[in-house]
């Protein structure tokens, strides 16, 4: 039980996957900007996460280990995320039209958001077992929103002050990510 | 010769990781060091041209709507095969690499180009295209890396430059540092293109053009 | 050569399954053609009285493109609304 926890906690704060392996930055960057959009994409991306490690979990251990095939790892893994979540913007395209019209190009793009292909293979990696990889998925989840939120409420108000031509949009983004990290850095080794 | 422009575009004027802002988390990942971010650059130049390539080729036979997918499992190919490639002969780098090799598969220079030119353009405009992507991805990670490997171990490619004088800045091996620093260079790039526009801007003084 | 080919027939098997599934899945999330529908419903009295039969203006549009209703089945609308409504779905 406690080991669940620490696999949570690890992946909410400790080992952050925005702001400690540089994961789900190009979304990140672009969706941050209304504490709205975050929280919609968070949940979206965490939703996505849940089924497709389940999926590439059993893919793994049923089929390629089965069968001796491991270099089939990238390409079977980013087909099953592909299809998810092509399915899910076909979803949300009938029955969430406000939403999947807000979230416009960036629905789509969560099939190469690197958090989810980075997630799959992270447990596939550590061994998990389909519980650990569940939890793995859901702290995972929920870190990436948390960041997102932190960061577009920062960024609401940012909107407001008057920032150097050269360093406006993406440039300060990185700088105030960069200080985020810095805070969540002060976590490491909470888990041993 | 329109294809050595399609090759110029991605080292300066579209560069990927400063200008059209793609692929930043192995930008990040792995520019701790120099050394690490050519390699990353390089097998990353490797899957753009090998996937431009049968791209380009079968453009006209792949039907529209499935076409991202089919996309998506060729460049995973080749990112299992450059994956392979490094684990074999330079595993001390692979491993420090780790993920972010899968991780190109989802590279959004890759996919983005794929998309953008290969699929709808001949064979030699999109290799010269996607070489020159891979240039520029290549040197954006090369120059991060250079600066903080400099700063934060006073050495670039391993040599050590900076003597034990230096109070190295672990900071820039940090994630930190690596997210302040590409930032900055960002705005650098910026205020650099702005200039050179701002500079072709007065050489055309008097003509129709606002500045 | 016996991987190569359990190598091929695991992608194809998948492939195939996936796209099974999507083929599925975009008949059963098909969104009926949008501008159609906003044209009717402009066109109806909006007063979701149900005489047509359905519960509301919206999914007695719905169903005229779906060729479950008649054109003439908006009593309240009547013989103008009918006549609109052929104009629209001719188009």
């Amino acid at each position: 039980m406690l080991n669940l926890f620490a696999i949570f906690f690890a992946a909410v704060v400790t080992e952050n996957f925005v702001f400690y392996r540089f994961l789900g930055l190009c979304p990140f960057l672009a969706m941050s900007n209304k504490t709205r959009t975050a929280v919609g994409m968070g949940i979206a991306v965490t939703f996505v996460l849940i089924v497709s490690n389940s999926i590439t979990w059993l893919l793994q251990y049923f089929v390629l280990d089965k069968f001796g095939l491991p270099f089939l790892q990238y390409a079977s893994f980013i087909l099953v995320i592909a299809s998810l979540v092509q399915f899910i913007e076909m979803y949300m395209h009938k029955y969430q039209a406000a939403l999947y019209k807000a979230f416009g190009i960036y629905l789509p793009l969560i099939t190469t958001n690197c958090v989810v292909l980075g997630l799959v293979l992270l447990t596939i990696l550590k061994g998990y077992n389909f519980l650990e990889a569940l939890i793995f998925a859901i702290g995972t989840g929920a870190g990436y929103t948390l960041a997102l939120v932190i960061m577009s409420g920062i960024r609401e108000r940012l909107d407001l002050a008057d920032v150097p031509e050269a360093l406006k949009g993406v440039p300060l983004a990185l700088i105030i990510t960069g200080l985020l990290a810095l805070a969540f850095g002060g976590f490491v080794g909470m888990i041993k | 010769m329109s294809a050595l422009k399609d090759l110029l575009n991605g080292i300066w004027k579209q560069n990927p990781t400063f200008r059209i802002i793609l692929g930043m988390c192995p930008a990040l990942a792995v520019t701790n060091a120099a050394i690490n971010g050519l390699t990353m650059g390089l097998a990353t130049l490797f899957v753009l041209l090998a996937s431009g390539l049968f791209v380009s080729l079968i453009r006209n036979l792949i039907s529209s709507k499935i076409r991202i997918p089919c996309y998506i499992i060729i460049i995973a190919t080749f990112v299992t095969i450059a994956d392979y490639f490094l684990a074999a002969y330079y595993p001390a780098i692979h491993e420090v690499l780790g993920i972010y090799v899968p991780l190109i598969v989802v590279n959004c220079i890759i996919l983005g180009r794929m998309e953008a030119f290969a699929g709808k353009n001949p064979i030699k405009n999109s290799l010269a295209d996607a070489f020159g992507m891979g240039l520029g991805f290549t040197w954006a990670l090369v120059l991060l890396g250079a600066i903080r490997e400099f700063l934060g171990f006073g050495a670039i490619f391993g040599f050590k430059i900076l003597g034990s004088w230096y109070p190295q800045m672990v900071v820039m091996r940090l994630p930190t540092g690596a997210f302040i620093t590409l930032g900055l260079l960002i705005a650098m790039m910026n205020i650099i293109r702005k200039q050179k526009a701002e500079a072709t801007c007065h050489a055309h003084e008097g003509g129709d053009k606002p500045c | 050569m016996n991987r190569i080919l359990a190598a091929a027939l695991v992608m194809a098997i998948l492939s195939f399954i996936f796209a099974l599934i999507l083929a599925w899945a975009s008949k059963k999330f098909k969104i009926v053609e949008s501008s159609k529908l906003v044209e009717i419903v402009k066109v109806l009295p909006k007063q979701n009285c149900g005489k047509c039969g359905f519960p509301n203006c919206g999914a007695f549009a719905k169903a005229i493109i779906e060729g479950k209703a008649k054109y003439g089945d908006c009593v309240v609308g009547g013989e103008e609304v009918a006549e609109k409504i052929k104009e629209i779905m001719d188009m």
